[in-house]
């Protein structure tokens, strides 16, 4: 899959990082949240925004993060 | 008809163009003055014509001679239950909903706050407000009591309506528990609050302020519909921002009203007492513009849907609905054709249903990436049409416009734009970038009819959020380009774009890349801060449901795939 990305976009896309999730967190009406996704991968504070379905799915992610040390979780 | 003449028309005489459409609507008064401006020179609509709503979704088909036709077809595989309404019967109930409301102190120019599960019922209140002038606020059943008490104390509701309560796929959840919270957090407090009671075992504690829905409307007399000014607010609907504090979308009557005909005409090629059905919510715009007035203002069937595209009860629902119901025109969001395409790789279920009657399938809500719609083609042989549209839009701004011709499609793209509007890509300093350069996407004022009039008391902000960045357009906050046939790409929010070493990068690109992986079901790419390189991609994955048992004995982080 990494190939995939370089060859395709090139190699100064440099995905490195893939990280395998049971879920990701949505909106309640199925928009994908890449913001919070950012921010917990950044280490930054974040406020749960209010339209989350599933809040579970913040830890879930974080412990994947935590385990591939990912971002702030280096 | 040609889309390109057609298109132009509607770009170089706007006023003309949209008469024409208002007048394929009944008005009490018709507008003189088509396009008008506000103060701030946003575009006011039909300013001095007078209508209303509820009027032109029922009575008026029933005087045309269509009452008994099916108005609503409520499908619900979580209390399997179905359950068919004539015309007729739903503006009996609606008008005399309108009349208890009356009796209870309502009047034009209030709000009511309606949290309601899917069920026939939540169109029946929204209705039966726009039949007596209360703007209406839909707060998508569910929601925390903390966010409805927000909601609650920006629109201060006279009324909230609401039912006992609402199914999770199988869990049952009491609402009005979640109502009474909201009440005592808010610092509004609504007078009453209508409760149906679905009568599902569900715990209501009495408070003072409730009503018995169902009494309610037995003993209520059938109220005659109000006429209201065009640009009268129909409804506040507030946006799943994902952050600060939501943003009620302000919607007209007039405008809106002729936009959603014109709408279910040209875009969806909807044809009267065709079955038509958008598997969404009615706390979401798509349920206010395709599931209540759009299919009703068109003299469509619609199907309210109480249910998820899984495990209600498998993935075979989509389709058993299609079948049961012969929905002509469907639609959806990308991500729910995502989890069926992951519980059912192979479209098994989809062999078990007779699909024939459907025509054409829609795709909105996100942008649809490239694996997901050829899955879509490989399985079902009708045109799969992705679109674009916003909360704010409250119909489609880009799309293939099936009623006035079929152009090709093509994949990752959400079509051409719409009639009425005029839409552009901008680099960062307002300067317009050519074909195939990606820029913010932002459309020319005028706006067409039927799209956002304000945010609710706050129209400071609605000028900061919309208006300022490149005066005299509005800003959508997508990103995107058009390639050099005016095929517009969206790439995703403005600030989904990441900078790796300066090159700036859409994650919308790579996220399509990676998705055409065959063992993935979804992903999603973003941009993480890297000391380096500034920002680094990251790839999260959900795997295909086959695939799950061979990778979770891997390592979670993959270097090489």
């Amino acid at each position: 899959m990494v190939h995939l990305v370089r060859d395709q976009i090139g190699a100064v896309a440099s995905l490195r990082d893939v990280v395998i999730v049971q879920r990701l967190p949505k909106t309640r009406s199925g928009k994908i949240l890449r913001k919070l996704l950012r921010s917990i991968a950044d280490g930054e504070n974040f406020q749960i925004p209010s339209t989350i379905d599933d809040e579970a799915i913040i830890d879930e992610v974080r412990e994947e993060f935590e385990k591939a040390k990912i971002g702030s979780f280096r | 008809m040609n889309y390109q003449e057609f298109y132009n028309q509607s770009i170089q005489s706007p006023e003309a163009f949209w008469k024409e459409q208002a007048d394929q609507i009944e008005w009490y008064t018709k507008p003189s003055t088509i396009l008008a401006k506000d103060e701030n020179d946003y575009p006011l609509w039909f300013k001095d014509g007078e209508l209303n709503m509820c009027y032109l979704a029922l009575d008026k088909h029933i005087q045309d001679g269509y009452g008994d036709q099916t108005a609503i077809i409520y499908d619900s595989p979580v209390t399997q239950n179905v359950k068919r309404y004539t015309y007729n019967e739903v503006k009996s109930e609606v008008a005399k909903l309108a009349g208890g409301m009356i009796s209870l102190g309502l009047k034009k120019g209030d709000t009511a706050v309606i949290y309601m599960p899917m069920i026939p019922q939540a169109a029946f209140a929204m209705l039966a407000c726009a039949r007596i002038g209360v703007t209406h606020s839909v707060v998508f059943g569910g929601f925390a009591p903390h966010e409805l008490a927000i909601r609650i104390d920006d629109c201060k509701p006279r009324l909230i309506i609401t039912a006992s309560s609402g199914i999770e796929i199988d869990r049952l959840i009491a609402y009005k528990p979640l109502v009474d919270e909201a009440i005592e957090l808010a610092e509004h407090k609504p007078k009453k609050v209508i409760v149906f009671n679905r009568k599902l075992g569900a715990r209501i504690p009495f408070k003072k302020y409730d009503v018995d829905y169902d009494a309610l409307v037995y003993g209520s007399e059938e109220a005659p519909c109000v006429p209201v000014n065009a640009t009268h607010p129909l409804y506040v609907l507030y946006t799943s921002g994902t952050t600060g504090k939501p943003k009620g979308i302000v919607r007209d009557t007039g405008g809106y009203a002729t936009a959603l005909k014109f709408s279910m005409q040209y875009i969806y090629g909807a044809k009267q007492d065709e079955v038509f059905w958008a598997a969404s919510d009615v706390g979401w715009v798509v349920g206010h513009s395709y599931i209540v007035y759009g299919p009703l203002i068109n003299r469509n069937t619609t199907v309210i849907f109480e249910g998820k595209p899984i495990r209600t009860p498998d993935a075979s629902t989509f389709w058993r609905v299609i079948a049961e119901h012969k929905v002509s025109i469907m639609f959806t969001a990308p991500t729910a054709i995502r989890a069926i395409k992951k519980e059912d790789p192979n479209g098994e279920f989809i062999k078990q249903y007779d699909l024939s009657c459907l025509r054409t399938q829609f795709l909105a809500g996100e942008r649809c990436d490239v694996a997901t719609l050829e899955w879509y083609r490989e399985h079902i042989p009708v045109p799969a049409i992705d679109h674009w549209w916003q909360t704010e839009s409250g119909w489609p701004m880009i799309a293939n416009m099936m009623g006035v011709e079929y152009l090709p499609i093509k994949l990752g793209s959400a079509g051409k734009a719409v009639t009425g509007y005029d839409i552009r890509i901008f680099g960062e300093n307002g300067q317009e970038l050519g074909p195939n350069e990606e820029g913010y996407v932002v459309i020319k004022l005028p706006l067409p009819p039927g799209t956002m009039l304000d945010l609710w008391k706050d129209n400071e902000r609605f000028k900061a959020g919309y208006l300022n960045k490149f005066p005299g357009y509005y800003f959508s906050g997508d990103g995107g380009f058009k390639d050099d046939e005016n095929y517009i790409f969206i790439t995703g929010r403005v600030d989904d774009v990441i900078n790796v070493a300066g090159h700036r990068l859409s994650t919308a690109e790579m996220e399509e890349i990676v998705s055409s992986h065959h063992s993935v079901a979804e992903c999603a790419v973003i941009g993480i801060n890297d000391e380096l390189k500034g920002q680094v991609p990251l790839a999260l994955v959900v795997n295909n449901q086959v695939k799950i048992l061979s990778i979770s004995n891997c390592n979670t982080k993959w270097f090489i795939w």
